[in-house]
């Protein structure tokens, strides 16, 4: 898993690219909820470099949408691919997390 | 031909299944996207049989069996566990269970292998997927 979390203007900025599977969930949650905060409660994560997500990397961004509910916070994912966004169709997790387009 | 790998109950270790069940499968120009199906629900197969079956016990092994062809793959995982009775999963995209963070892994196989089965018992998972879609009447 490549991660990289800035957080900015009152959103933590999440890029994640690789894998995000069993030994990768944990670190997620951690590196994320460390960011977040009254001032910074919504969360923008950018998919474009993700390959592979495991029902473990889902559960990972439940556990962080749930951190974000406590300030108020919403999470928004841009630029997942194709196959990420079935993983989310299939799941139904698409009525949970707001999926858009790549930022142009 | 059919393989064989055994590892221990450790999540690090699992990487060498996967690496050899893709290279059978590139081998076989399986494409891209069927590719993918079978990573997640060997992935999600094998972590249920660690984390669920063998409860993270590494002196307990979970035993990958795999046959690759020009048609299809036949997948077995298989724990030490007792086993489990997959009808009493709860639905994980049902609205009462949707916001909870497990749970998922068995409905994923489902959904991306073409045919997934237990052992009576429980502890053996058998998950197919056909290179190109086959109606189900001609399985």
């Amino acid at each position: 898993m490549k991660l990289n979390v800035l957080a900015k203007d009152g959103v933590v900025h999440v890029s994640v690219g690789g894998r995000v599977d069993v030994l990768e969930s944990d670190k997620l949650v951690k590196d994320v909820e460390q960011k977040i905060n009254a001032d910074n409660k919504n969360v923008e994560f950018d998919f474009t470099n993700l390959e592979f997500i495991s029902s473990d990397g889902l559960g990972a961004l439940l556990r962080i949408r749930s951190f974000t509910k406590k300030f108020g916070g919403d999470i928004k994912i841009y630029c997942a691919p194709e196959r990420i966004r079935d993983v989310f169709k299939t799941t139904k997790l698409d009525q949970l997390f707001t999926i858009l387009p790549c930022k142009s | 031909m059919w393989e064989e790998i055994v590892i221990p109950s450790d999540p690090r270790a699992r990487s060498v299944i996967e690496s050899r069940i893709l290279q059978s499968l590139e081998e076989k120009k399986f494409a891209q996207k069927i590719i993918f199906s079978i990573r997640l629900a060997l992935e999600e197969a094998v972590v249920n049989a660690m984390t669920h079956g063998n409860k993270l016990d590494k002196k307990k092994k979970v035993k990958v069996r795999f046959n690759v062809d020009d048609s299809r793959i036949v997948i077995e995982v298989i724990d030490e566990g007792t086993g489990f009775d997959p009808t009493t999963v709860p639905d994980p995209t049902s609205e009462e269970n949707l916001e909870r963070p497990s749970g998922r892994g068995l409905m994923l196989m489902q959904a991306y292998m073409d045919e997934v089965s237990f052992n009576r018992r429980g502890n053996k998972a058998t998950m197919i997927k056909y290179k190109e879609k086959v109606p189900e009447a001609e399985r």
